[in-house]
């Protein structure tokens, strides 16, 4: 019995199908109503955890259409936990599908961008290898060694100067950013507490891309192109601390 | 015990730096699900200097469905972790098959709904390997097959599982309110042995349907009826932990200390 007014309430909240549990629900007012105080206080309680976690993406569009956006997206993406850091991972590609977004090219990536920033931000702590832990590392090891990156280090690429728009609104600098300013690909790395961004070139991106996928040091050389100058890179990212085991 | 506030984000830093005398710090373990982070970082120095409780919003114990063994490792993490002195969720159910809703869902009060609940909360306490705290939700409706009161219905829960109750004073008087019951007949019926907490908060007055209607939207200053409720729960049940929660619209840490003063003053008064 409990099981099935709890699948009827649910649908009132999820579908607005209303007409299952109405009838076993009484109050001061009717029972639309009632239930609509409930999927108010969802709705509200979920499109919080999308400003949370999207800020930037809310202050290009504004609180009120953020609002609707949210209100759009979660009802067909309920959560699947309680776990609310879990929450909202395909927003970007929910606004890369919205109609009314469809001006503004260059928001879904700004939603992703977000998202992976949470990822660095909540990542697991761990201490990065010194400089002095890759003295004994010669370029013949190349070929069997790999590097585990740190688990707060996330990558990001897009076509448009994400990094730039993400800076510019969450510092509220105001600095006018050109779209055609070109791509950008960042490495996220959180040391301590704060997660710090680093702008990183496309063969960079693909190298640091592959040591994370598993691959050896070697491999991933070949992957990032011919021209990549590993040694400036590895010295330049040992520094940064992304790396935290020579397998 | 001083009475507590709810810690939130925008206090952290000034919380640190100041140490307000309180008697403990109290979270919505959801929010610190994350192993690591500022969030986290912050507790474990907060934690140094009161005693924190772990309240959380997601275990749906009253699903029929039964608890999600996910939500609960990590709540078993969160106590490892920041050892909270008190655990607690609410008698409200939220999840249904794969979806979460969000919000803590009204039950029928039930003899089925009973044995569900305890499943429930002995499964909980058995995998946490500790007593929980189990809190009178704000309710908008009420279901007709409904037969046994609330306060009756926490206190089974109780003397079956050996969990207590988490008294919201808040919620007495906004259900009371909502549904036309007294708040003090509720006080009446509750079972004093096996309170452990007590909340107070603010609600909001909307009007529904040509109706007044009182939402537990945490976001106000504890009303004089609350404080008045409040007063006669110390009076019956003694001093218990009391926590000052504040959710929506945080204001200054100043205002939430003056609502833990006013606690603080009252159940003073008890032993005055």
């Amino acid at each position: 019995m409990l099981k099935k007014l709890q699948r009827a309430f649910a649908s009132a909240l999820t579908e607005e199908k209303t007409s299952d549990i109405a009838p076993l629900i009484k109050g001061k007012i009717p029972a639309e109503n009632l239930l609509a105080i409930y999927r108010n206080n969802s709705f509200a309680a979920l499109t919080q955890v999308l400003q949370l976690t999207y800020p930037v993406t809310e202050k290009l569009v504004g609180e009120g259409f953020f609002k609707y956006a949210a209100h759009e997206f979660i009802q067909n993406n309920w959560p699947k936990s309680g776990d609310m850091d879990e929450y909202g991972e395909n927003f970007s590609q929910f606004l890369d599908r919205f109609p009314p977004v469809e001006n503004l090219p260059y928001l879904p990536d700004v939603a992703k961008f977000e998202w992976v920033y949470q990822q660095s931000a909540l990542a697991e702590n761990a201490t990065a290898l010194a400089a002095e832990a890759f003295l004994e590392l010669k370029s013949e090891d190349y070929l069997k060694i790999k590097l585990q990156l740190h688990p707060t280090a996330k990558l990001f690429s897009s076509k448009y100067p994400i990094d730039e728009i993400w800076l510019a609104n969450i510092k509220d600098t105001g600095a006018e950013i050109s779209l055609d300013s070109g791509g950008c690909q960042v490495l996220l790395l959180r040391p301590e507490t704060r997660v710090m961004l680093h702008s990183i070139t496309h063969p960079e991106y693909v190298f640091l891309e592959s040591l994370q996928a598993g691959a050896k040091i070697y491999k991933a050389y070949e992957a990032a192109g011919a021209d990549f100058p590993l040694d400036i890179c590895l010295e330049r990212h040992i520094l940064n601390g992304v790396f935290i085991n020579i397998n | 015990m001083l009475p507590g506030i709810a810690l939130k984000h925008r206090h952290f830093k000034e919380i640190k730096e100041r140490r307000p005398s309180l008697g403990f710090l109290e979270v919505h373990t959801e929010n610190f699900f994350a192993p690591a982070g500022y969030a986290h970082e912050c507790l474990l120095g907060l934690r140094e200097h009161y005693p924190v409780s772990a309240h959380s919003v997601g275990l749906s114990l009253g699903s029929a469905d039964g608890v999600d063994q996910n939500h609960l490792e990590k709540i078993k993490k969160f106590i490892e972790i920041f050892q909270p002195f008190l655990v607690s969720d609410h008698l409200s159910w939220s999840r249904m098959g794969e979806k979460f809703l969000a919000d803590l869902l009204p039950l029928p009060l039930t003899e089925e709904t009973l044995e569900i609940v305890c499943a429930n909360v002995e499964k909980t306490q058995e995998f946490l390997g500790r007593k929980i705290l189990i809190e009178n939700p704000s309710t908008y409706l009420e279901f007709p097959e409904s037969d046994i009161p609330e306060p009756e219905f926490l206190a089974e829960i109780a003397k079956i599982t050996g969990c207590g109750v988490l008294l919201d004073v808040n919620n007495i008087f906004v259900s009371a309110t909502n549904h036309g019951f007294s708040g003090q007949e509720y006080l009446e019926k509750i079972s004093c042995a096996a309170v452990g907490e007590i909340h107070l908060a603010g609600f909001t007055r909307t009007e529904i349907a040509g109706q007044e209607i009182l939402i537990d939207d945490h976001g106000s200053a504890v009303h004089p009826s609350v404080w008045a409720l409040y007063r006669e729960a110390v009076k019956k049940i003694g001093a218990k932990p009391t926590l000052v929660e504040w959710d929506t619209d945080v204001p200054e840490l100043d205002v939430l200390l003056a609502e833990a003063e006013k606690a603080a003053e009252i159940m003073e008064m008890q032993y005055a």
